[in-house]
């Protein structure tokens, strides 16, 4: 037969099924091979992208050194334009900084992309309007991931948590919304024992402000601030 | 594939999509442009004008920094890594040939080279940071060690496609990361997003193509 149209070697390597024929076309044929195998490095290394690998902007420091070196003018490159440049228009960039700088002090680089995967799709259409999601991941051993969206019930915002399998405790399961320095934050209300629930957001919340979902194993000790025992948690894509 | 239902992952994309459509037609033509800056910067540095370092910096100093930082897992070592590489660019641009490469590639040699020496010159007998000891458990890095190399190299991958693929004008952008991401197929994108099937279709390929010519691009001076 002939060789494989491109198109359909794109879809085999991004691990789609095609009919029979054109898979074993492929595994007979070195031309359609070699041509497979160059589109499978690029999918492995996208699907090994992580949060961290975004850009980030240097510091104005480093073009003040740049301009010293080479007699260029000295007026710094202007951070707003480098970020631009890069912004993918959903992200602000002090997020995005702010994130980073919130996985490194937190121990955890949390792949908000790569870890989307294995979510998927069912028929109904008929829902409230999801405004923005998180795969909220464990912070211990053990722990099953789990999912967070805000959703528009009747013009309010709604925070809506599914975990699964959070063990039983003397204490209880609070959620929060993090800013992503982690050095403020909401807390928006305990979590059932059944694994899920729906917490009203305050209206005029912003979510830009405090975009990451929180859940804090916390003890009934009259302290009502954060334990800082998180068992899971993640960054809303908005 | 995983046939769990997830009805909020579905809604979630019918709403970007939708918001995306929106925008769609002036981020194309915003790309196209940018692609032509992109060409004409390159041969402003050629030419060796004063004012273009500033333009090229801004442009690509990012990319270089990431890369720099990912590999360190340092700020400071990153800055000064940065600061080398546009300075070394800058002394040695009569070394970059338009013919040969691009000017981010060639720019990604340079900064491979700088990571080099410092992991070489350092030796790096402190022990590592918190931060490196994070980064060395996602993405393993021998530190100071031979195989650097190759972890360099990963990294820029990874940064080089994730910057690229912020660049790709919407629907290709939000297609790419469902495919890639949320392992769908491209019948249940199209499906998600309303575009014909064929239309996906070519957009993946083209999308991969392009992903793929860039990452050539990026590893072409090294």
């Amino acid at each position: 037969m002939s060789h494989l149209d491109s198109d359909t070697i794109a879809l085999i390597a991004l691990g789609e099924q095609v009919d029979l024929q054109d898979t074993i076309h492929v595994t007979g044929c070195p031309k359609c091979q070699s041509a497979l195998d160059e589109l499978r490095a690029v999918v492995t290394t996208a699907r090994s992208i992580t949060d961290s690998d975004r850009l980030v902007a240097p510091p104005e420091s480093v073009w003040n050194g740049i301009a010293q070196a080479v007699n260029a003018p000295t007026s710094p490159a202007s951070p707003e334009s480098i970020v631009t440049e890069m912004d993918t228009a959903r992200r602000a960039p002090q997020r995005r900084a702010g994130w980073f700088a919130l996985a490194a002090s937190v121990g955890v680089v949390i792949g908000g992309l790569g870890t989307f995967a294995a979510l998927e799709l069912s028929a109904s259409n008929t829902a409230p309007a999801v405004i923005a999601q998180a795969s909220l991941e464990p912070l211990r051993d053990g722990e099953q991931p789990a999912q967070a969206t805000v959703q528009q019930i009747d013009g309010n915002d709604v925070l809506v948590v599914q975990t699964s399998g959070l063990p039983a405790t003397d204490g209880f399961y609070e959620v929060w919304l993090l800013a992503p320095d982690a050095q403020s934050m909401v807390s928006v209300g305990m979590l059932d024992t059944n694994d899920s629930g729906s917490f009203p957001l305050p209206p005029g919340m912003n979510l830009n402000q405090y975009p990451v979902v929180d859940i804090s194993l916390e003890h009934f000790d009259g302290d009502a601030s954060h334990s800082a025992d998180s068992v899971l948690r993640g960054k809303l894509e908005i | 594939m995983d046939t769990r239902g997830n009805e909020t992952n579905r809604r979630d994309a019918i709403q970007a999509a939708a918001h995306q459509r929106d925008h769609a037609s002036e981020r194309s033509i915003g790309f196209i442009m940018r692609e032509v800056a992109d060409e004409a910067l390159a041969s402003r540095f050629t030419l060796g004008d004063e004012s273009v370092l500033r333009d090229v910096y801004e442009r690509w100093s990012s990319l270089v920094f990431t890369i720099a930082l990912r590999s360190t897992g340092n700020k400071e070592d990153a800055a000064d890594i940065t600061q080398l590489v546009f300075i070394s660019a800058w002394k040695g641009k009569e070394g970059f040939d338009m013919n040969a490469g691009t000017l981010p590639g060639w720019l990604l040699g340079i900064c491979r080279r700088k990571i080099a020496d410092h992991f070489g010159s350092k030796a790096r007998k402190e022990i590592p940071t918190e931060h490196e000891a994070l980064q060395a458990a996602d993405n393993p890095f021998d530190f100071g060690l031979g195989s650097a190399g190759n972890s360099v190299d990963a990294t820029i991958d990874r940064v080089v496609l994730a910057s690229e693929l912020a660049r790709l004008g919407d629907p290709q952008k939000k297609i790419m990361e469902l495919a890639f991401f949320n392992d769908l197929t491209h019948a249940q994108i199209a499906s998600l997003l309303n575009l014909p099937l064929g239309t996906v279709k070519s957009h993946i390929r083209r999308s991969l193509d392009r992903l793929k010519n860039r990452l050539e691009a990026a590893s072409v001076a090294s």
